[in-house]
């Protein structure tokens, strides 16, 4: 392992549902006549089909569950079968007289990473920019070019940004790309192939402004190549503007933004942001509102069955 | 016949531009046999190889390298790198691919060669720090090692005997960790994990854990005659370079692609069939499709019959109805009746007559058909969860669960390993992580955790974080920061952080830890049909073993004093139970020599001696 680093354990696998289980494995097992789950010491552990006793799937049913009890149970009845869900960016929810458009904030570029590849210069040097995405007829009726400034207003707060006028993205919808608008303040080390300079100001009362002060700029140092930065723009930040969006059910933060964008305010400047966190932690009291807290059937928590990250003692699982 | 230099050549040469070529006419000795061209260095000259220094060409300057294989942190695929370690100076050169790792063979994309970039980087965290003025000032000093270990273990050691396990937490973003960390937190007894991934995969991962108790898909897109992609595969997200790989080979041998993404995407626009759904449409197009499946009686009525609980659905929504499978396809048609095309089409934008193209294209792969959400719609949207529900109900419908050129549940393609010693479940429940309006939640709701801290629901006296940056990668990034800088809430902030970063402003401490090539860890993922593992190793500890060169931790043969987790844990761990009173002591020792302290060559040993029994 430590000579070649990596080595194939099987070379396919393939229907293990259909695995056969062993007649140790069988032994004191009970066998439901109706549904053909295999009980053994209280706990499923395959199911019959046909004539075989296979393992099946890790479900209450062993099968692949088109109808999930567990939502009902844990009182979501009506999302019991596949369904649709319009989402919190749904036309009905988007005012496009008022300027108002879902952004799509999540799309990466291939060569960066999250924000830990901001010290690796050949990446940075590649990637450096994320102006808004805007298809050529919302661009027209915005009257905008490439280039021009746009203020982004998020439910908490704006950034201001740059567009790009494309073909490449749906009309009516605009994007961002993730990675980039990383940032230090002028006390921080660290990252500056990738960090432009910023101000930070605490005005109180929960208001937060950001300024740029300097774009990216060639530095001295141990490696001659950070004298050669030519790139200087450094993009803007734009997850710090976005709410919490925390979806009732499968807890995932919902990233899409819906955002009025407008021509940038006369006193405006590149990488401008203001955030109110007292207006975020509102729009989280309003999401929560959307939950069905536990507990479920029994007192439970959480469903016995699904996995849990670093899993406690199945009697935590239980309120007490 | 030598290359004759051309009228630009000659002056650029004249003025010291470009070296003299003719001087000797005679080309590079080969460093290879004649008519071998070869890939990669062949493992047998790993020990020893010799090549022409790149920027020292026109003087056949050769250099001599050891290359050590480990894997890539640049995302979550660990795809294979071979460092070349220069044998005179003892630094690492650069990286490439290794074509032994099953998953990625030896192609790798540009974050992989870049490592070299962020391990020579002038400005990287070399040493321990401390903070010196106020939390966020940005004043450090250095600090050792030792005294790292002795303040935080102490910290936590008293929170552990005052009861106060919920306030004893590790955060993590990256985690390339198989396994470790849950040992660690377990011996601690700490319900103390906290991940990113509710602001990452947990949506796809819902909605498939619904449907089979797997919570991510594993497509064999070699083997498929019809891709359907609502990701961007062929161009990032995790796996995407091993994924891309395969699914450029399905289509060589003939498959289809379709991408679903209101972006024209590198991947969409190499796609068959680009569907520009409007944000969020995604499940309406998708039960479209599963519609004219059914209605066109292009599902496979083998799979379906056998392995899907309609029986259960019958029972449970159609009282009184017989239990029959006809009866369970026409309450399926009867459900699904407002799914047109049409309707379809006026949600998503995506006409409908691609919409019916694409799904018959689906009926006739069948078994062959390999889809794929990750993140993208499932994890933009509210209900985002029931794109991944939607788009498996394809798959359960064609019969291409775990099939050849089907999709399998993840877990079928990947390892896991044996540990030496699996601490006991912790007793606790932390509802900071998973507080109680969020049963289902997949994971831990990680991005409430500053609201959840501002209403009073708990405070946190040891915090890590891990290759984890809140303030910059996660949404609210100012309510991070009013919690980081508030010690009423935060007793103490550790980043462990190969970088500089927007949250590591704000800590307590800021411990350098290694990058890719700087530390270990076990690491198998499902890229593909097949199973494999691959090993990451801090490959200037390997060279240094290689060459007989003493030491003891990691961080005395990697830059500075740049740490790995693996042993930064062993000895904390240690040093919180100084007596062994704690019980957290008995976890880790040896396997092989009694009473001592485990080391972590020890650990990886065990690991990989049950895998070659």
């Amino acid at each position: 392992m430590r000579k070649y680093g990596a080595f194939e354990v099987e070379n396919s696998s393939y229907e293990m549902h259909l695995k056969k289980l062993s007649e140790n494995e069988l032994s004191n097992s009970s066998t439901d006549i109706d549904n053909g789950i295999i009980t053994k010491n209280g706990k499923a552990i395959g199911v019959k089909v046909g004539n075989e006793m296979v393992v099946g799937f890790p479900t209450p049913s062993r099968k692949q569950e088109f109808f999930s009890q567990t939502m009902n149970e844990w009182k979501w009845p009506e999302y019991t079968i596949p369904t649709y869900i319009k989402s919190h960016v749904h036309p009905e929810k988007i005012d496009q007289s008022k300027g108002e458009f879902p952004l799509l904030p999540t799309f990466r570029l291939p060569v960066l990473i999250h924000s830990r590849s901001g010290n690796a210069k050949w990446l940075a040097e590649i990637a450096n920019r994320n102006p808004i995405w805007i298809h050529t007829s919302d661009a027209a009726n915005l009257g905008l070019k490439t280039g021009d400034m746009v203020r982004m207003t998020t439910e908490i707060g704006y950034f201001v940004d740059k567009i790009w006028v494309t073909e490449s993205i749906k009309p009516g919808i605009v994007a961002c790309s993730h990675h980039i608008g990383r940032w230090r303040r002028q006390q921080d080390e660290g990252n500056r192939w990738a960090t432009q300079t910023v101000a930070i100001e605490n005005q109180g009362d929960g208001k937060w402004k950001m300024k740029k002060l300097k774009g990216i700029r060639p530095f001295k140092s141990a490696d001659k190549d950070s004298s050669r930065i030519f790139w200087s723009d450094g993009g803007v930040h734009q997850n710090i503007t976005h709410a919490v969006h925390p979806d009732p059910i499968s807890g995932m933060h919902c990233w899409h933004q819906k955002v009025k964008v407008e021509v940038a305010h006369p006193e405006d400047q590149y990488g401008d942001i203001f955030v109110d966190t007292n207006k975020s932690h509102e729009v989280y009291k309003e999401w929560l509102k959307m939950t069905r807290p536990a507990p479920g059937p029994n007192g439970l928590r959480r469903p016995l069955w699904f996995a849990r990250a670093l899993r406690p003692d199945d009697e935590a699982f239980y309120i007490k | 016949m030598g290359h004759q230099p051309t009228f630009i050549e000659k002056i650029a040469e004249k003025v010291g531009l470009i070296p003299t070529l003719r001087a000797d006419e005679s080309p590079l000795p080969s460093l290879t046999e004649p008519g071998k061209l070869q890939g990669f260095p062949p493992p047998e000259k790993w020990d020893d190889w010799e090549e022409y220094e790149a920027t020292g060409w026109a003087r056949k300057e050769k250099k001599k390298y050891s290359i050590v294989p480990t894997t890539c942190f640049n995302c979550e695929s660990a795809c294979g790198l071979l460092a070349y370690i220069d044998k005179t100076t003892g630094a690492v050169r650069k990286f490439e691919g290794n074509p032994y790792h099953p998953a990625s063979r030896g192609r790798n994309c540009a974050k992989g060669p870049a490592t070299i970039n962020q391990i020579t980087d002038p400005e990287r965290i070399l040493y321990p720090l401390k903070r010196t003025g106020e939390r966020g000032e940005g004043k450090w000093e250095r600090v050792s090692w030792d005294n790292v270990l002795d303040d935080i273990a102490g910290k936590i050691r008293k929170a552990l005997q005052e009861k106060r396990h919920n306030e004893v937490a590790y955060h993590v973003g990256r985690p390339g960790h198989e396994g470790y960390m849950d040992r660690v937190l377990k011996s601690w007894g700490i319900d103390g994990h906290n991940s990113h991934t509710n602001v990452c995969s947990s949506g796809a991962r819902f909605g498939y854990n619904l449907w089979h108790g797997y919570d991510r898909p594993s497509p064999d897109h070699a083997n498929a005659d019809f891709i359907l992609l609502i990701s961007a595969h062929l161009e990032s997200g995790h796996y995407f370079n091993p994924h891309a790989q395969r699914i450029i080979e399905g289509m060589m041998a003939g498959a289809k692609l379709a991408v679903m993404d209101p972006r024209l995407s590198n991947t969409a626009s190499m796609a068959n069939y680009w569907m520009p759904s409007y944000p969020g449409s995604e499940a309406a197009v998708l039960l479209a499709m599963a519609k004219i499946l059914i209605d066109e009686n292009l599902y496979n009525r083998d799979f379906v019959e056998n392995w899907v609980n309609w029986k259960e659905y019958l029972e449970h929504d159609h009282p009184g109805t017989s239990l029959t499978f006809e009866n369970f396809i026409t309450k399926l048609k009867e459900v699904y009746t407002e799914y047109t095309p049409e309707f379809a089409e006026n949600e998503s934008g995506v006409k409908a007559e691609m919409i019916i193209n694409v799904s018959r294209e689906i009926g006739k792969a069948g078994s062959r058909f390999a889809t794929h959400n990750w993140r993208a719609a499932g994890s933009g949207n509210l209900g985002g969860w029931a794109v991944a529900r939607c788009l498996h109900f394809l798959n359960v419908l064609t019969g291409s669960v775990g099939t050849v050129g089907g999709t399998s549940p993840s877990a079928w393609n990947k390892f896991k390993p044996n540990f030496f010693d699996n601490p006991p479940a912790q007793k606790f429940w932390n509802e900071l992580h998973f507080p109680k309006e969020y049963p289902l939640a997949f994971f831990e709701m990680s991005f409430l955790l500053p609201h959840f801290l501002k209403e009073g629901r708990g405070k946190l006296d040891v915090y890590f974080t891990r290759v984890f940056n809140p303030v910059w990668t996660y949404p609210d990034g100012f309510s991070w920061i009013e919690a980081l800088t508030d010690k009423s809430k935060i007793g103490m902030h550790i980043a462990l952080t190969p970088t500089w970063n927007e949250t590591a402003y704000y800590a307590d401490y800021v411990l350098p830890m290694g990058h890719a090539s700087e530390r270990h860890d076990i690491n198998s993922y499902e890229t593909h049909s097949g199973v494999w593992i691959a090993f990451r190793q801090p490959v200037l500890r390997e060279a240094a073993r290689r060459n007989g060169k003493p030491f003891t931790f990691t961080y005395e043969v990697n830059p500075g004093e740049v740490w790995e987790e693996d042993e930064f844990w062993i000895e904390l761990s240690w040093r919180i139970d100084p007596d062994g009173s704690l019980g957290i002591r008995d976890h880790f020792k040896s396997p092989y020599r009694k009473e001592e302290k485990i080391t972590v060559d020890e650990y990886y040993q065990f690991i990989l001696n049950i895998l070659k029994a």
